[in-house]
């Protein structure tokens, strides 16, 4: 979002738009990065709680379930002794005592504990316990030793009055014997005694001793016994043999009395014992217990600790997901927003589209309604054309002949000419030969003329040599005169035959040059000739090719009419295809309506456009005006209005690019967002 | 013009004429006519051809062997400081004899023998500079054309030795 804030506040950034892509992708990102950070915390809090637990598990749990064994141990232990007491059996003994060594192990764990963590209550209820656990034992041991004491003395006692009554019975079966009544009955009592005695072993362990004969009758009993044979065997001391036998039987009895004071006093040592084990036990249970407790104690520390740290990373997970989800709703939001605003502007910019691909199929099936009509009106013209071509046709074979004539005649007038050129060749010779003439009678008066000069001299040195002589030679001086006259004359007479020459010499030049001209024409005449016989020739074989030109138009002119054709039924087609045109505006539409479904409620200014309003009328215009063109159709073209349609679809394409492209133009609008 | 006039100028340049009356050569340069008395004329020849000698004056055409004679050739134009012409077949050259040495004259074209009677003959009028007046003797009049009559000697023989010794 804060990344949008840039975007939007930064005119700069405007050329970059935000693709829908980008969009999306933006969320995304925010998204995982939002769960991304729960699930960092989450896992804190985990490791925390993993922390708590472990301990738990390590220590507490364990410290626990070894103060519960151990506890069951020594109970067990006591219930051992106990039975023991009461039965004094040597199995149960052996039993608690072997406890013992499960009490030890247990022991040395709570030890170890100690040593590996920090317990500060086991550390002070250890060495209570380390001093209590031997202290039990020895207790019991002692115990023990003083009832197997016990069952000493209570069998010595046994084989004593057994003696004793053996003794007795003896003395009965003894036919002499005297007073049998009397010993009969001592030994029914001694039986008795033995019996309370047997009892009182028994149930030696019992602290309820009620129904039992105390140690003071049993004692006074064998007393009395010991009173009555004493007695007895005072008044039957005339046989010997037989008062033997009961003094023996009164050594016995006494043995037994100082037996039974045995018994009392290891019975009351045992007893003594017993209390002394019971305190011991219970104060090592007590102290078990407290071991045990301060597990389950730690334990409940623990649980709490983690309870609590589970609470606050809760609260703090919640919280942040809370302002997620908020964030996620208000982004997403604006994001659809901001992609509906661009989906309606596009929305909109494609039912501007389907309305101009409406509008252009009608245009399309105008323009294939021209085409046919052009293409009646040119099937008409091919007619009107064919009929020239036949016109042209016969024209062209008159044609053919006339130049046909016209090369004869060339033919023929080509040997004249070449006959006036070569007169005149003639003639340019003898010319020549005049003026050759000329100059020979030129170089002949020159020759006159000096010969007049050197008389004219001739005539001044006589002259000259005349006046020298003075009157004498006043006659030659005459004749010198007359002399020089006619040399005068003569190179006059030259002068004018070399005038007269010179014009003679240049008009037979002028006769030479004007020659030499119609010599030329002559001659241009003669290329004109061929020149013209080669266009005749030229114009024969063009004449010849105009006519293979004619009915090659004709089977253009004939390939024209099936191409007038093939435009009716591409005019059709196109009528046709402007019906497909218009059903793909009405497609066009259709996903114009699914896009307007899509993003939900258009707003007015794509209603205000009104292209889907105005669609469904301009399709049906545009079927109707392809069926009216089928119907008419059957020979039309027209690239114009094909061409123009073209551009009218190129300008409107390039129109809705430039329009659809900038994305950017429209930043604005989600400004106000 | 009145005869007074023509007499009074005759009497009055009678005395300062150089040249008496009598049978005068005339030739052309150009279209004027120059005349020369007709007893220093030795004889007229045609154009011949004439060698070329160094170090002579610009006037002095070279010289001719006429009849074993060597007779130097003087062109008249340069002489009297006309423009040069090219030869033609009228251009001539007048022999003359003065005071025992020959000299040639380079003339345009030889035109007659006439006979100029003295009074026929006028002081050159001294309007130009003084070499021109001296190059001239007189000028005759015939008809009513005007011949200038050459000073022979100031003109053909007033030249250096050198040019003199070759004839």
């Amino acid at each position: 979002m804060a990344a949008f804030g840039n975007n939007k506040g930064d005119g700069a950034e405007k050329n970059k738009p935000w693709t829908i892509g980008k969009r999306i992708k933006i969320l995304a990102f925010g998204g995982a990065t939002v769960v991304l950070l729960v699930g960092a915390l989450a896992s804190y809090a985990f490791y925390i709680i993993d922390g708590y637990s472990a301990t738990v598990d390590e220590v507490y749990v364990n410290q626990w379930g070894t103060g519960t064994a151990m506890e069951r141990a020594v109970r067990t232990a006591d219930s051992h002794f106990r039975t023991y007491i009461t039965y004094r059996e040597k199995e149960e003994y052996e039993a608690a005592i072997e406890r013992f060594s499960k009490i030890n192990q247990e022991l040395s764990e709570f030890q170890e504990y100690v040593k590996a963590y920090d317990l500060p209550a086991l550390k002070s209820v250890l060495p209570e316990l380390e001093s209590g656990i031997p202290d039990y034992r020895e207790n019991i041991d002692k115990y023990y030793e003083a009832a197997e004491g016990l069952n000493s003395s209570d069998n010595k006692t046994e084989v004593a009055t057994s003696k004793a009554i053996t003794a007795l019975e003896e003395y009965i079966n003894n036919p002499d014997a005297e007073y049998v009544q009397k010993v009969q009955s001592v030994k029914i009592d001694l039986m008795t005694n033995l019996r309370s005695v047997y009892q009182r072993m028994l149930y030696a362990g019992r602290t309820d001793k009620s129904g039992l004969k105390d140690w003071d009758t049993i004692e006074n009993g064998y007393q009395n016994i010991a009173e009555d044979v004493g007695a007895l065997a005072n008044e039957v001391d005339q046989d010997t043999d037989r008062r033997d036998q009961l003094s023996k039987a009164s050594d016995l009895i006494n043995e037994n009395i100082s037996l039974i004071k045995e018994i009392r006093q290891a019975n009351q040592v045992m007893m003594a014992q017993e209390q002394q084990a019971l305190k011991v036990f219970e104060s090592l249970m007590l102290d078990v217990i407290t071991a045990t407790e301060a597990a389950e104690q730690g334990t409940r520390d623990q649980v709490s600790l983690t309870s609590a740290t589970a609470d606050q990373y809760l609260w703090i997970i919640l919280i942040v997901a809370g302002v997620s989800v908020i964030g996620a709703v208000i982004f997403g939001l604006f994001m659809e927003r901001s992609i509906i605003s661009v989906l309606k502007k596009v929305i909109f910019k494609l039912s501007g589209g389907a309305k101009q691909v409406d509008a252009s199929a009608e245009q399309l099936s105008q323009s294939s309604q021209e085409l046919a009509e052009s293409s009646s009106e040119q099937a008409a013209s091919l007619e009107e054309t064919t009929s020239s071509l036949e016109e042209i046709s016969s024209q062209l074979k008159q044609t053919d002949e006339n130049s046909a004539e016209a090369e004869t005649v060339m033919k023929e007038a080509k040997p004249l000419v070449e006959k006036g050129v070569d007169a005149m060749e003639r003639m340019q010779g003898a010319m020549e030969d005049i003026r050759e003439s000329s100059d020979e009678t030129s170089k002949i008066i020159n020759t006159i003329d000096d010969i007049a000069f050197q008389t004219n001299l001739l005539a001044l040195n006589a002259a000259v040599e005349a006046a020298r002589a003075g009157e004498a030679g006043k006659g030659f001086a005459v004749v010198a005169e007359e002399v020089r006259n006619l040399a005068q004359r003569s190179a006059e007479a030259a002068q004018n035959t070399s005038d007269l020459i010179e014009s003679s010499q240049e008009n037979s030049e002028r006769g030479a040059k004007v020659a030499e001209e119609v010599s030329e024409y002559l001659q241009k005449i003669e290329d004109k000739v061929a020149n013209v016989s080669t266009l005749v020739v030229e114009i024969s074989a063009a004449s010849k090719e105009q006519t293979n030109g004619v009915q090659e138009i004709n089977s253009a002119m004939s390939e024209m009419d099936n191409v007038v054709q093939g435009n009716a039924s591409v005019s059709e087609e196109s009528a046709s295809s402007a019906e497909e045109l218009s059903s793909q505006a009405a497609e066009l539409n259709n996903v114009v309506d699914e896009l307007t479904a899509l993003v939900g409620n258009v707003n007015e200014k794509t209603k205000n456009g009104s292209p889907q309003d105005s669609w469904t009328n301009d399709s049906n215009s545009v079927n109707s005006n392809g069926n009216n063109y089928n119907r008419g159709s059957h020979s039309a073209n027209s690239n114009r209005s094909d061409e123009s349609i073209k551009n009218q679809f190129q300008n409107q394409e390039f129109a809705n690019d430039t329009e659809l492209i900038p994305f950017d133009e429209h930043e604005d609008d989600f400004s106000s967002f | 013009m009145s005869d007074t006039k023509v007499l009074g100028q005759e009497a009055d340049s009678s005395s300062n004429v150089e040249v008496d009356g009598g049978k005068f050569l005339t030739f052309f340069l150009g279209e004027e006519e120059y005349a020369i008395e007709i007893m220093k004329v030795q004889e007229i020849i045609g154009l011949m051809k004439i060698t070329p000698v160094p170090k002579m004056p610009g006037y002095i055409r070279g010289v001719l062997n006429l009849r074993g004679k060597i007779v130097p050739i003087m062109n008249l134009r340069t002489r009297f400081g006309l423009e040069e012409v090219e030869n033609t077949d009228e251009t001539c050259i007048i022999v003359i004899q003065h005071e025992g040495y020959l000299m040639g004259v380079l003339v345009d074209k030889v035109s007659e023998v006439v006979d100029i009677s003295t009074s026929d003959i006028e002081e050159v009028p001294s309007v130009g500079a003084g070499e021109q007046s001296e190059y001239l003797s007189g000028i005759g009049k015939v008809d009513d054309s005007v011949k200038m009559i050459v000073e022979v000697h100031k003109v053909l023989f007033d030249v250096p030795e050198a040019v003199l010794n070759k004839s």
